[in-house]
C-alpha cells in the first residue's frame, strides 16, 4: 500500500524505519510515521497491535532499537527534559500517585512545567467537578482521568499524547475528554496524537489516521481520504460460486452462491476492471464504515498484509 | 485441580517453585558438603558457621517467596490478593491455606537445614521451639501484611516491631542468654517454667493472628468498616494540618524532594522510633536496671539505625517503595525532569531521613539514661577513653563519630540506587542476596566471637591472616576511582546534572573521606597496619561511583533499555 509521501520538515513527530522487539515477539515493524504540526492524529489497531509500544518511543520510555524517532526535532531519550517539557500525556492506565489531593497533585505538577496556566488549571477543575481536597485514590475511575487529563492540559502542551484515554470509562467522561482534545485543537499550533478502540471517537475527532496491525503500519492518511479509497461493493453473478472471488483489492469478502460483499480498497476504476475480469456486475456500492475498515484490515493474516511505507 | 485447597497451593508453588528448589538446593548442597567433611576437626568448626548462616539465608528466602501477598493497584504495595474475594470459597479458607503452606515451607526447610546440615557435623539443632518460633513469625507477619490494607504506616510500623521482637526474640530460648537477662530483668521464677511460658504463648500466637486475620480479611471482602478509623482521621488530620503545602513549589527540583519525602523519607524515622519505643518503654517499666544491660540496651539503639538502613536501603533503592515493580512509573518518567535529578533528589532525602533518625535516636536515648538507666558501665567506658586520650582527641572523635554514623547510614540506604533504579528484576535479587550474605555473615562472626570471648584473641594477632588484605582495598580503591571518572564523565557528557552539581558532590565525598580518615587516624593512634586497612576501607564505604552509576542506570530504566 502506499501512503502519501514523506514529509518531515513540519512534522512535530517524526518516526523512521521504528522496529522493537519484546522477547520473540515482534512489536513494531519498520513503522515510519509522520505527525504533522496543528493535526489530530488518531492511532488504532487492535490490543496487542503496538500503539502504546509506538506512544512510549514517542516519550522516549522505550528506546529505538532501529530506527529513529524525533519529536519536534529532538530524540525523546537523549534530550527528555526538551521533549517531555513540550508533550502532555494520558494513558489509560491513570498511574497518578494516589496518596495526593487532587490540589497537591496540581501544585506538584505545575512546578514541572513553566508554562503551566493557573486559571485554565481552575477552570478545567471546574468543569471536570473534581474537589480540590479529595485523595486521588478516592477518586472513581472516570474522576481520575478528569485529573489525569487536567494535569496533561494545564500547561497548554504543544503536542498532546493520549493513549486510549476514555478506556473503561462511561459516555458522559468519553465526551469531557472529546471536548477536552477539541478545544486543545482550536488552540493554534497544537497538535493531539490519541490512540483507542473506540472508532467513533476517532472519526469524530481525527483529520488523520493511522491503523497499526501486529506491529505494521497498515493504513495511513487523510481519514475522508481513507474512507474515500474504500468500497463495499455488492457484486453479482450469473452463476453460482463456490469459493469467494479472487479480487486482488479485497480486504474481506462474505457471501454465498451468486451474490458476494466485497470490502475492497484502491480507485473505483481499477476495482470495476477487477470486477468486469471475474465475470460479475456491482448492484450495490457505499462507502464503508471506519468501523468495517478497521474490522477488514485487522481480519487479514499477517502474510497478507502489505509493508508499511512512510506515513505523513 | 479439584478443589480450592489444591489451586491455591498450585499457586503458591508455581510462583515459588524456582525459589524453594534454590533453598533446598542450598541445605542439600551444604549438607553433602558437611557429610564429605564429617570427623575433620580442620572443617567442622568453619563448617558449622557456614551452615548456620547457609540456614538463616534459606529461612529468609523461603519468608520473602511463600509469602502470600498481591498490590491492588498495578504492583502496589502488598495486601490480601483481592481478586480471590469473587471465588466461592469460605473466608477462614481463603485465609488459612495460604498461611498453612507458607509454615509448611518454613518449617520444611528448617527442619531439612536442622537434619542434613548439623547432623553430619554430630549436632542437634532443637525442632519444638525454633518451628513454634517460625510459625508464630510467619503468621504474624501474614497478618500484618493482610490486616492493614490500606494503611502502609501502619503497615510498616506493625512490621517494625514485628521484625524487632522476631529478631531477638529467639535469643530467650538459649539457656546461657536467658539465665543471665531474667535475673537483670528482675524476673524470679526459674528459667524452665519462664520458658514453658514462652513456648505456650507460641503456640497460641499462631491461631490468634489466624483469628485477627479472619476476622481483618472477613471485613474487607464485606467491605465492613475498619476498627481503626479514629486512627485514619488522626492520620488526615495530621496531613492536612502539617503536611499540606499552601505555597507553589519553587521549581521541579523541590517539588520531587517534597514527593520523596512524603513517600520514602519518614519511612527510617519511623521504623527506628517503633524500634525505641519496643526497647525503651519496657526496659523502663522493667525497675531500675543494671550497668551492663543500659549499655546492652545503649548499643540496640545505636545499632537499629543502622540496622534498619540496610533493610529500608533495599526498598528505597528502588524507583518505587511501595511498589514491586522496578520499573520507573510513566506518571514519574514523562515529567521534564533529567535522571541525575531524580536521584539528587533521593540522596538529599536519605540524608534528611538519616538526619531526622539520628537526632531522634540520640534524643531519646539520652533521655532514657538520664531517667532509668545506671552509669556504671558508661562511667568505666569514659575511664577507658580518657585513659587512652587527651580530652581534645575525646572531643574530636566524639564530633567525628557522630559524622561517621551519619555517614555509614546514609550510605546503607543510598547503596542499592544503582541496581535498584536499574529496574533489571535479576540484578535486584542478585544484590539484595549478597547483601544478606554480608550481613548475616558478619552477624554470625560476631555472634560467634562472642561465644568465644575466652578466647584470648586480639586484632594485632589477626595481621598475619590479613597480609593479602591491603592489595585487595587498593586495587579496589583504584577500581572505584577509574569507575567514578568514568561514570561522572559519562553523567556530565548526557547533561544529567549541572557541572557545578558533579563538583559539589565531589566535594562532599572529599569531606565525608576525610572525616572517616580522621576518626580512624585519631582512634588508632599506635597500629599502623589496621589504621591503613580502616583508611583504605573508608574510602571505600563513602560512595563515590555509585550515584552517578544510579543516574545512569536510571536513565535506561527510564527509556526501557
Amino acid at each position: 500500500m502506499n501512503f502519501p509521501s514523506t514529509s518531515s520538515a513540519d512534522a512535530v513527530i517524526a518516526i523512521t524505519g521504528l522496529s522493537r522487539r519484546f522477547g520473540s515477539k515482534l512489536a513494531l515493524d519498520d513503522v515510519s510515521l509522520f505527525v504533522p504540526r496543528g493535526s489530530v492524529f488518531g492511532l488504532v489497531g487492535e490490543n496487542g497491535a503496538g500503539k502504546t509500544t509506538l506512544i512510549k518511543h514517542i516519550l522516549g520510555l522505550l528506546k529505538a532499537e532501529s530506527g529513529s524517532v524525533r519529536v519536534f526535532g529532538k530524540d525523546p531519550v537523549a534530550d527528555p527534559v526538551g521533549v517531555l517539557s513540550r508533550v502532555g500525556y494520558l494513558s489509560e492506565y491513570r498511574d497518578l500517585p494516589v496518596w495526593m489531593r487532587v490540589d497537591q497533585l496540581l501544585g506538584y505538577t505545575r512546578a514541572f512545567y513553566p508554562g503551566w496556566d493557573p486559571q485554565y488549571a481552575e477552570q478545567l477543575r471546574g468543569q471536570f467537578d473534581l474537589d480540590p481536597a479529595a485523595r486521588v485514590k478516592t477518586l472513581s475511575q472516570g474522576q481520575q482521568a478528569k485529573v489525569g487529563l487536567l494535569i496533561a492540559l494545564a500547561f497548554r502542551p504543544e503536542l498532546l499524547l493520549l493513549d486510549e484515554p476514555s478506556s473503561g470509562l462511561d459516555p458522559v467522561v468519553r465526551r469531557d475528554i472529546l471536548e477536552a482534545i477539541i478545544q486543545t485543537v482550536a488552540d493554534e499550533g497544537r497538535t493531539v496524537l490519541f490512540s483507542s478502540h473506540l472508532l467513533d471517537e476517532v472519526e469524530r475527532v481525527s483529520d488523520q489516521l493511522a491503523m497499526i496491525h501486529r506491529g505494521r503500519l497498515v493504513l495511513c492518511g487523510r481519514l475522508d481520504e481513507i474512507k474515500e479509497g474504500h468500497r463495499r461493493l455488492v457484486l453479482r453473478f450469473d452463476a453460482p460460486q463456490a469459493a469467494p472471488p479472487p479480487m486482488k483489492q479485497a480486504l474481506s469478502v462474505r457471501g454465498s452462491g451468486r451474490e458476494w460483499t466485497v470490502l475492497c480498497n484502491g480507485e473505483r476504476s481499477g476495482l470495476c476492471a477487477s470486477v468486469q475480469q471475474l465475470g460479475a456486475r456491482i448492484v450495490d456500492e457505499q462507502v464503508p464504515s471506519l468501523d468495517e475498515i478497521f474490522v477488514a484490515h485487522a481480519g487479514q493474516k499477517a502474510g497478507a498484509l502489505e509493508p508499511s511505507t512512510a506515513c505523513s | 485441580m479439584r478443589s480450592p485447597a489444591l489451586a491455591i497451593a498450585w499457586e503458591i508453588w508455581h510462583r515459588n517453585r524456582v525459589g524453594g528448589v534454590a533453598s533446598l538446593s542450598v541445605i542439600g548442597t551444604a549438607g553433602l558438603v558437611n557429610w564429605l567433611v564429617r570427623g575433620n576437626s580442620r572443617w567442622t568448626g568453619l563448617a558449622e558457621v557456614t551452615g548456620y548462616i547457609l540456614l538463616v539465608l534459606a529461612l529468609f528466602f523461603t519468608f520473602a517467596c511463600f509469602h502470600f501477598t498481591e498490590g491492588r493497584r498495578k504492583g502496589g504495595f502488598g495486601s490480601f490478593p483481592f481478586r480471590l474475594y469473587n471465588m466461592p470459597v469460605a473466608t477462614h479458607w481463603l485465609v488459612a491455606f495460604p498461611m498453612l503452606y507458607g509454615s509448611v515451607a518454613v518449617l520444611t526447610v528448617y527442619v531439612a537445614g536442622a537434619w542434613l546440615i548439623f547432623v553430619p557435623l554430630g549436632k542437634t539443632l532443637p525442632i519444638v521451639w525454633p518451628c513454634l518460633y517460625l510459625v508464630c513469625g510467619f503468621t504474624q507477619f501474614q497478618m500484618i501484611i493482610w490486616s492493614f490494607p490500606e494503611s502502609r504506616y501502619l503497615k510498616l510500623l506493625g512490621l517494625s516491631l514485628a521484625a524487632a521482637v522476631i529478631a531477638f526474640g529467639w535469643m530467650f530460648f538459649l539457656p546461657h542468654i536467658l539465665e543471665g537477662t531474667l535475673s537483670e530483668l528482675g524476673y524470679t521464677g526459674s528459667p524452665a517454667s519462664f520458658k514453658r511460658h514462652l513456648l505456650i504463648g507460641l503456640a497460641l500466637a499462631g491461631p490468634a493472628a489466624f483469628g485477627i486475620s479472619l476476622c481483618r480479611v472477613h471485613q474487607q471482602r464485606h467491605g465492613m468498616t475498619f476498627g481503626l478509623r479514629p486512627f485514619a482521621w488522626c492520620g488526615e488530620w495530621t496531613s492536612r494540618r502539617f503536611l499540606s503545602r499552601p505555597k507553589p513549589f519553587r521549581s521541579a527540583t523541590q517539588a520531587i524532594l517534597w514527593q520523596e519525602w512524603r513517600q520514602t523519607g519518614y519511612i527510617l524515622p519511623i521504623g527506628v522510633g517503633a524500634i525505641l519505643m519496643m526497647t525503651c518503654v519496657p526496659s523502663y517499666l522493667s525497675g531500675p536496671l543494671t550497668g551492663k544491660t543500659t549499655l546492652g540496651v545503649l548499643s540496640w539503639i545505636f545499632i537499629s539505625p543502622f540496622l534498619l538502613a540496610v533493610i529500608i536501603g533495599r526498598g528505597f533503592g528502588k524507583p518505587d517503595f511501595w511498589n514491586q515493580d522496578l520499573n520507573m512509573s510513566p506518571f514519574n518518567a514523562v515529567r521534564p525532569l533529567t535522571s541525575g535529578q531524580w536521584v539528587t533528589a533521593r540522596l538529599k532525602v536519605a540524608a534528611a531521613s538519616v538526619l531526622l533518625t539520628w537526632g531522634l535516636a540520640l534524643y531519646v536515648s539520652f533521655v532514657w539514661v538520664a531517667h532509668a538507666g545506671d552509669f556504671e558501665e558508661l562511667d568505666q567506658l569514659f575511664q577507658q577513653l580518657k585513659f587512652h586520650y587527651s580530652p581534645q582527641e575525646r572531643w574530636s572523635l566524639l564530633v567525628l563519630a557522630f559524622f561517621a554514623v551519619l555517614v555509614l547510614t546514609w550510605r546503607f540506604m543510598v547503596g542499592g540506587l544503582a541496581v535498584g533504579l536499574s529496574g533489571r528484576k535479576r540484578w535486584y535479587q542478585l544484590s539484595n542476596l549478597l547483601t544478606a550474605v554480608v550481613w548475616v555473615t558478619l552477624l554470625a562472626c560476631i555472634v560467634w566471637r562472642s561465644d568465644h570471648s575466652d578466647h584470648n584473641l586480639h586484632l594485632y594477632d589477626l595481621w598475619p591472616w590479613v597480609t593479602w588484605l591491603p592489595l585487595v582495598l587498593g586495587g579496589a580503591v583504584i577500581a572505584k576511582s577509574s569507575l567514578a571518572a568514568w561514570t561522572w564523565y559519562q553523567v556530565d557528557q548526557r547533561q544529567m546534572l549541572f557541572r557545578q552539581s558533579i563538583y559539589a558532590y565531589f566535594g562532599c565525598w572529599m569531606l565525608a573521606a576525610g572525616l572517616l580518615t580522621g576518626l580512624v587516624v585519631i582512634a588508632f593512634p599506635h597500629t599502623a597496619w589496621l589504621r591503613n586497612l580502616l583508611v583504605l576501607l573508608a574510602m571505600l564505604l563513602v560512595p563515590l561511583a555509585g550515584p552517578g552509576m544510579a543516574m545512569l542506570t536510571l536513565a535506561k530504566n527510564r527509556s526501557g533499555s
